[in-house]
């Protein structure tokens, strides 16, 4: 009997370092900064179980229902902890108090436990005898579930599965400790059917462990997510793979590092590479700076000015070492002003004149990004561009919307220009069209800045040609009144998306 | 414009029908925010200064108010009325060279039924609030747009190029009908084969009016009203109701029928029971251009309603010695030398001003004419004004998925409101804006208009809010606690009402006779009030009242 109480001790120690490990390794995963995240959910989780064991000495009589009680609890509370946070993540904005609220929760259970524990067994050891043992098995426990997690656990089980296990050991101890005591309490029947009943929630749970983290996984981001924040524009998240980080907003994909090179390449170096001589650029989006980034290979350029609506992104670029090495610095470059303005407002005041502009906008997915697509955008553009300048527009995928994609030719055309389309494969996004804008005739670049990896003349000459599958289809001019543009992608991605 | 659809977005405005569902299940719009939310939203009471208005009537206790000083002015023109009639003659003045005139209006503000306001820097109507786009035959319209760059060009064909920040935006139009949201304002979510093959039957009609020529050879109908045919077989559709030419045609279908009143009340702030079929034919078929980018139909808007065209038209006149604001006219009198205007200073009441001009033209409504001009003589007969209720409320957008899918102009099947437009439809911005004013409409038809007019003026702030959230709250439930702010504004004769053979009849032309030396501009001159007429007015007394001064 005492031996399986002390087995007991051992078991919900185990459980309780485990709730804590979940707690930490899901905060650093969903939040990013581990090192932040694992000693704040410690810090909290430690302060919790001291409430916990304050408020241990308020608890009179009852103590073995009690015990049971808080067991079947904390199997509950810490067993789903993974799934309910991993859930809610994205449907909640204070996910910060949930977390904490669910350590604090966990960690006053938890602390609750020994305390009870030690008192129930105050008859059955000399007092010396009965601290000594306790905490031997509580730190074997610690031992024990320390070395599992990382080594044996998360490879196996997963985080969501790992806290459904433990909580099912968690009620298994309670149920056995209804059965030991069956004789010192009276409701011996309602407390096994909780048991019970909380047994077969966590045990569906476990079965069904994986659907709860593909539908997690849904909302999330696939590899680890190191920095997430929402600011008043948009949900900006980074996640990061083995050896490659990829930027979201608002759940949509910006780049992956392993291949934006290509993207930004054929954004920038086909029409800039054909502008003599260009001096002041104009970057209009692309607050990741990995488009100025390609502009300063051009030592003729003297000014870079970047517009983008969310100063959040660009300082993210700014400040975190290791994107700022991925744009080369270009925020702090001297050459380079940022300034945060809405893209149309700005320009419909701007009265200075640029040799090269790169239009990389999101998307045309809503109605208001939709009006940076318009008719009188691109007259807007066409005003703050000097004699033989030109302008590159990403204009989504031709393969997957080719009617949107030849909607913003047309519309681009209609403004006066003429214009270039091309398109090049970018492995995370698939095909991708560009469209040069301009007023004189343009011939393929034979000279590019040293060092690319992507463009050259012989791979430009290939982005010129559309075949079957992405070929010049009739549509309409894009225009404020019509939105023509966002029912077109609308309707072209949802079809490639079904 | 109303059958811009697409599957995509019908889609779309289907998901939406779940939150509309919701909305049918409250059935009529039970009003479910208590008083202390109500009362937690700011507001307050506006509209034009009737008080000082009504001064002017024969039976005012306080006609006669003691007069301290009285300046003497001389100007070769007096303009009283400083709504869209009167800047138009102020502009066609300019136009022809001549600065040497008055303007005098009442309000604090020039523009009159299309001024605007503004709610914590967000710029909104609080009265007429878009244009639709012109003909081309328009001339002089078309050459005041030109000027403000809202007309561009034309194309090859002669077709306006229109500014494009300037037509309304994309989405313009949902109604929401049967619980859902449907795109475009013409019903056809639930409606009957039958009835769907009535409005399509109606529009071809429309489109067979727009290219009928009278006897005379003119056009049928046409903006300015007055260039339209005089054809009696035409000009016979004034003396019977809307309603009545319907049940002529053979049209009972029940939608059909709401979209035709919605119609009315929306342009004559009346029921097609009480409109005539002339006007109400006029609405659909005197505008059959479009333009180069414009569909026909398609509108032109502004944050601030028709206060954007107000405004460039009273651009460069200069305050204090052409026009002066809260200045009433309490009497205009021929003269031998031409007219003499006694006018109080409403910001001192003590001073008043002795004006002398070669001409004036009254650019106020007829209804206000007859107690100011002396020796009027006008009969007047069948002159009415429907009055209207408009409300801006300020919205939290932030945490609101409430609007979601709001268009420019946004309506419910089969209620007393026309419901609300968003002022901020044209913004250009990408972040989406913490909040936004909608501006919420209501002709009051439910009584006869002398009565309605009654009533509205006795309605005191707190049942005007509540008459407009109870609406609100049937579109969209829950929506009061995402109010911020709400001001009411009473137009007690919001705009001339077109009763059948008001257009057509004797009252009406005599009334466009200038008495004397006084010529007279508004759009209730016309029986129809809009921007065009009241632009149209302006101009013509302008031609007119130059007559009067030696070159």
């Amino acid at each position: 009997m005492t031996r399986l109480l002390l087995l007991s001790v051992f078991v919900i120690a185990t459980c309780g370092l485990i709730y804590e490990l979940v707690a930490g390794a899901l905060a650093s995963y969903l939040l990013g900064d581990s090192v932040t995240q694992f000693s704040t959910v410690i810090g909290a989780y430690l302060f919790s179980m001291g409430i916990g064991s304050f408020l241990s000495k308020y608890i009179q009589k009852n103590l073995i229902p009690t015990f049971i009680r808080v067991e079947i609890l904390i199997g509950l509370v810490g067993g789903f902890s993974a799934a309910f946070l991993f859930v809610l993540f994205e449907m909640v904005t204070a996910f910060k108090v949930l977390l904490y609220g669910q350590v604090a929760l966990t960690g006053i259970l938890v602390g609750l436990e020994i305390p009870l524990l030690m008192r129930i067994l105050e008859d059955e050891f000399d007092f010396k005898d009965l601290v000594s043992n306790i905490f031997t098995f509580d730190y074997i426990g610690a031992l024990l579930a320390s070395l599992l997690f990382p080594l044996v656990l998360v490879p196996y089980l997963g985080l969501i599965r790992t806290a459904l296990l433990f909580g099912i050991l968690n009620v298994a101890v309670a149920l056995w400790a209804v059965q030991a005591f069956k004789d010192k309490i009276r409701s011996v029947a309602s407390l096994r059917l909780a048991g019970i009943i909380s047994l077969i929630a966590l045990g569906l749970g476990f079965a069904y462990g994986e659907k709860i983290l593909s539908f997690a996984e849904n909302q999330t981001y696939p590899g680890k997510v190191v920095y997430a924040a929402s600011s008043p524009y948009q949900r900006i998240v980074l996640s990061r793979g083995r050896d490659h980080f990829r930027l979201y907003l608002n759940g949509n994909l910006q780049f992956d590092s392993r291949d934006e090179y290509r993207y930004h390449e054929a954004l920038v170096h086909p029409g800039l590479s054909a502008v003599k001589s260009p001096k002041d650029v104009l970057v209009l989006g692309g607050g990741d700076g990995l488009a100025v980034r390609e502009i300063l290979k051009y030592p003729s350029v003297e000014h870079i000015t970047l517009v983008d609506l969310d100063a959040e992104v660009t300082q993210l670029f700014t400040d975190r070492p290791e994107l700022a090495e991925m744009n080369g610095h270009a925020f702090t470059h001297p050459k380079v002003t940022v300034i945060h303005a809405d893209a149309f407002t700005w320009l419909r005041a701007c009265q200075q004149k640029f040799d090269f502009v790169t239009v990389d906008f999101p998307d045309p997915v809503n109605y208001s990004v939709g009006k940076l697509y318009s008719l009188n955008l691109y007259e807007e553009l066409d005003r703050v561009m000097a004699d033989g300048a030109i302008a590159a527009v990403q204009s989504t995928s031709p393969y997957v919307a080719p009617r949107s994609f030849w909607c913003v030719d047309r519309t681009i055309r209609e403004a006066g220009f003429y214009t270039v389309p091309y398109h090049a494969y970018v492995p995370s996004f698939g095909e991708w069209g560009y469209i040069l804008a301009m007023h004189r005739p343009w011939a393929i670049p034979e000279i590019y800045p040293k060092g690319l990896r992507f463009v050259d003349p012989e791979t430009v000459a290939q982005m010129l040609h559309f075949p079957t599958d992405m070929v010049r289809t009739d549509v309409e001019v894009n225009r404020l009144n019509n939105q023509a543009l966002v029912q077109y992608f609308e309707a072209e991605w949802a079809k490639y998306e079904e | 414009m109303m059958q811009d659809d697409s599957i995509s977005r019908r889609k779309f405005l289907g998901r939406l029908g779940v939150a509309g569902l919701g909305v049918w299940a409250l059935g009529s719009g039970a009003f479910s925010c208590g008083d202390a939310q109500r009362n937690a939203i700011t507001g307050q009471l506006l509209g034009p200064d009737f008080k000082s208005g009504h001064r002017l009537r024969p039976d005012a206790p306080h006609a006669a108010q003691p007069v301290a000083a009285v300046r003497e002015i001389e100007t070769q023109l007096l303009i009283i009325g400083g709504g869209v009639a009167g800047l138009a003659c102020a502009w066609e003045l300019r136009q022809r060279g001549f600065q040497d005139f008055l303007l005098i209006e009442m309000e604090a503000d020039l523009g009159g039924n299309a001024r605007g306001g503004n709610q914590n820097g967000l710029l909104h109507p609080w009265g007429a609030h878009y244009l639709p786009v012109p003909d081309a035959s328009n001339t002089r319209l078309m050459q005041f747009l030109a000027q403000i760059d809202v007309v561009q060009g034309y194309d090859r064909a002669q077709r306006p190029i229109f500014n494009e920040l300037y037509l309304c935006h994309s989405p313009q139009e949902r109604l929401q009908i049967h619980g859902i949201w449907q795109n475009g304002l013409v019903p056809h979510t639930g409606v009957p084969d039958t009835e769907l093959a009535q409005i399509h039957r109606f529009f071809e009609e429309i489109e067979a009016w727009k290219g009928t020529v009278g006897a005379d050879g003119k056009k049928a109908f046409v903006i300015p009203a007055e260039t339209s045919s005089q054809d009696p077989a035409i000009l016979r559709l004034d003396g019977l109701t809307m309603a009545a030419y319907l049940e002529e045609r053979g049209y009972d279908a029940a939608h059909l029928k709401w979209y035709i009143d919605y119609c009315c009340r929306d342009d004559y702030g009346m029921p097609m029971a009480e409109c005539s079929a002339w006007a109400g034919l006029h609405y659909f078929a005197a505008r059959s251009g479009g333009g180069a980018n414009a569909e026909s139909g398609a509108v032109l808007t502004w944050p601030e309603g028709n206060a954007w065209l107000t405004n460039h038209l009273c651009a460069g006149l200069q305050p204090g010695s052409q026009w002066l604001p809260r200045h009433m006219a309490t009497s205009v009198t021929n003269t031998d030398e031409g007219i003499e205007a006694m006018v109080t200073d409403l910001a001192q009441p003590a001073n008043a001003l002795h004006i002398r001009a070669r001409a004036a033209v009254f650019a106020g409504p007829q209804y206000v004419a007859k107690h100011v001009v002396r020796g009027y003589t006008h009969a007047l007969a069948g002159f009415d004004y429907a009055p209207w209720l408009v409300a801006n409320l300020r919205v939290d957008l932030q945490s609101n998925s409430l609007l979601k899918g709001m268009c420019w102009d946004n309506v419910a099947y089969n209620r007393a409101s026309l419901g609300y437009v968003s002022a901020g439809h044209q913004s250009l911005a990408q972040h989406a804006p913490t909040a936004g004013v909608l501006t919420w409409y209501e002709p009051i038809t439910h009584l006869p208009p002398t009565e309605a007019r009654k009533w509205l003026l006795a309605q005191d702030y707190d049942a005007l809010r509540d008459r407009v959230l109870a609406d609100m709250e049937f579109m969209h439930p829950g929506i009061s606690a995402q109010v911020q702010q709400l001001d009411v504004w009473r137009w007690g004769h919001g705009m001339v009402r077109p009763v059948p053979g008001l257009i057509t009849g004797a009252a009406l032309a005599q009334a466009r006779q200038p008495i004397g030396n006084i010529h007279f501009a508004h759009s209730d001159l016309s029986g129809i009030s809009i921007f065009e007429e009241a632009f149209h007015r302006g101009i013509v007394a302008a031609a007119a009242a130059l007559q009067a001064v030696p070159s």
